[in-house]
């Protein structure tokens, strides 16, 4: 069965260190989904008529798609497919639920990162992947010194 | 025609339009509202005059008899006729006298009621069951409310159409000026700018409209306008500045040598800084030149594949093989893993001489300290990251770089002309590039180039 991996993000292309190491470390073909946790809101109109696409989309930079471009060609043979989900729940079990629902068999998370609030209604995603009982492996990378790139494919070139 | 003309004629086209569609059909529905109307109460009188006729020995008779004289009008030329209905009989006789067709006169039979219209004369025929037999009772009138009502309603409708159409005609020309108002000052106020007095910007009016933003576009685009204007300024300053300077050496050194008597060692010695500075000017010549050529001439003929990752090892060496210290390391952690995917298309030597370009002043700018490159790629762009530690770019100054010329103001100690930036943005742009420098005082500075993938 092919793996499928999930790794939480914060569209920043920093957060993409984490892909770029653990494609690097895994030697079979993976599914990668890409994780990002937002709180449902709480009005009424948007919850019968938004989307979390509608609240997310304007987070997802040029620069973090192009960073995507670039680690796809990058591991064209082992990046099998790499999706950007939202995940809107609460509880626990709703996180179970999505991880079922895509066959996620594999947790990798950045050891000693921050994920980066892109908006009010951002949640961290640890607590939730803390508690999820499925393989999990810690990645560690360390980000260059924030000097001269803010949010620039630099970010994702340069780790050490 | 003038789009105001052509929005003013719209708009009263429109309108009328809709005013005539709408009186047209009030006119249309009162018409058959009143036909059917006095159709109706030719029936009724019918069944009145019939009853009061037929029937007035009877009590129902002679109430009706009593309605018929003290309620019911006479209509204008009101006629009663009573026909006795025999098993078949064919009405051509009653026809020709009442010139009805007998077709009528069937329809009564057959349906109990018909109805038919000559001229304002309006017929209407039922059939009534009297003690004495069936009769077909046949009333006819002439129809005062159309032929004066609707007459009336008509001649309101005409008139009303008339002054909406008037009206609107006025409206629209109105509305259509108010609108294009605006627009006529900004052309009003952008004739009068030109190369002399290009700090003439428009005044903007507050108020988050189109125009407003024409206006703010216009003013961004003379802000560029005026940059651009400057920046040529400055070049020709500059440029005369960095040309005379060698010049007025070599002219001096060739003075004080003259003056006197000297030894050949002196005279070499002269010759050898002559040199140098003829050397420097040369050099300045054969960049502006190649500036000049990357920026106006668009010769796309010469473009063939090129491997940007070859060109950057190409360049890489060639700077080792001028300045050894130089401290390049190429970061292939990122390549594609399909080679293809580094294919653009390209001039190799503009390209190298870009590449080169800008880790050169990563190198110098760095006192040779490690200088990181790395290259990746997406479907269909190449991006080339160098990033350097050395002495970066104040905040401020980092919009002039690009200036032929233009040095930051913590540069001075270091070599160079100025030219190498604008000359790689050139270049850059010839390819359909992109790049883009971010930078910190003393802690580095980042260049990003992207060109996109050859098909």
């Amino acid at each position: 069965m092919q793996k499928t991996v999930l790794i939480p993000t914060d569209y920043t292309v920093e957060s993409l260190n984490t892909l770029k190491k653990f494609m690097a470390m895994t030697p079979a073909p993976v599914h990668v989904l890409l994780l990002y946790c937002i709180r449902a809101s709480d009005s009424i109109i948007e919850l019968l008529f938004g989307r979390p696409e509608g609240e997310v989309d304007p987070m997802l930079s040029r620069t973090f798609n192009e960073a995507c471009g670039i680690l796809r060609s990058t591991y064209a043979s082992k990046l099998l497919s790499l999706q950007v989900e939202t995940f809107q729940g609460f509880t626990q079990n709703a996180f179970q639920n999505l991880l079922e629902a895509r066959n996620v068999t594999e947790i990798v998370f950045p050891a000693g990162y921050t994920f980066r609030r892109q908006s009010r209604n951002s949640v961290d995603p640890m607590p939730f992947i803390n508690r999820a009982v499925l393989p999990k492996t810690e990645v560690f990378w360390l980000a260059p010194e924030r000097d001269t790139e803010k949010s620039e494919l630099a970010e994702l070139f340069f780790e050490e | 025609m003038r789009t105001q003309t052509k929005i003013a004629l719209g708009f009263f086209v429109v309108t009328v339009s809709v005013v005539i569609l709408m009186s047209v059909g009030v006119y249309l529905f009162s018409i058959n509202y009143s036909f059917e109307d006095f159709y109706k109460r030719l029936e009724i009188r019918g069944v009145v005059s019939a009853g009061a006729i037929l029937d007035h020995e009877e009590a129902r008779g002679s109430v009706l008899q009593e309605v018929r004289e003290m309620h019911l009008e006479k209509l204008p030329d009101e006629n009663v006729h009573l026909i006795p209905l025999k098993p078949g009989q064919t009405f051509g006789q009653e026809a020709a006298r009442l010139s009805l067709p007998v077709s009528f006169f069937e329809e009564i039979g057959r349906l109990g009621h018909a109805r038919h219209k000559y001229k304002n004369t309006f017929f209407a025929g039922i059939k009534y069951a009297a003690k004495s037999g069936d009769y077909i009772v046949i009333v006819s009138a002439d129809n005062y409310y159309n032929s004066h009502h609707l007459a009336y309603l008509r001649n309101i409708i005409l008139v009303g159409t008339l002054c909406a159409s008037a009206l609107s005609l006025a409206v629209s020309f109105l509305l259509s000026r108010l609108v294009f108002t605006p627009v006529r000052e900004i052309t009003h106020r952008v004739n009068r700018i030109n190369f002399q007095n290009l700090h003439i910007r428009l005044a903007t009016h507050g108020a988050d409209d189109e125009i407003t933003k024409l206006e703010s576009t216009f003013n961004k685009m003379l802000d560029r306008l005026a940059t651009s204007f400057e920046t040529q300024n400055n070049f020709i300053g500059s440029a005369s500045h960095e040309l005379s300077t060698p010049l007025t050496t070599i002219i001096g050194e060739a003075e004080v040598t003259l003056n006197q008597e000297r030894s050949v060692a002196e005279y070499k010695e002269s010759l050898r800084s002559i040199l140098t500075h003829a050397e420097r000017l040369e050099s300045i010549t054969k960049s502006l030149l190649v500036l000049a050529r990357t920026g106006f001439g668009k010769e796309k003929n010469e473009y063939d594949r090129v491997r940007a990752d070859q060109l950057l090892w190409d360049a890489k060496q060639m700077i080792e093989s001028i300045n050894p210290r130089s401290n390049i390391q190429l970061n292939l952690s990122l390549m594609p893993e399909n080679p293809e995917m580094l294919c653009m298309l390209g001039n190799e030597t503009l390209l190298q001489l870009a590449f080169s370009n800008v880790l050169t002043n990563a190198c110098k700018f760095s006192d040779f300290r490690a200088v990181m490159v790395s290259i990746g790629a997406t479907n269909d762009r190449i991006f080339i990251v160098v990033k350097d530690t050395g002495i970066g770019i104040p905040e401020n100054e980092l919009k002039f770089i690009w200036d032929p010329f233009y040095r930051a103001s913590n540069s001075k100690s270091f070599e160079g002309y100025g030219i190498g930036l604008p000359l790689t943005r050139n270049i850059v742009r010839l390819h359909n590039g992109d790049i883009t420098v971010s930078s910190r005082v003393m802690r580095g500075t980042t260049v990003q180039l992207s060109f996109p993938t050859a098909g």
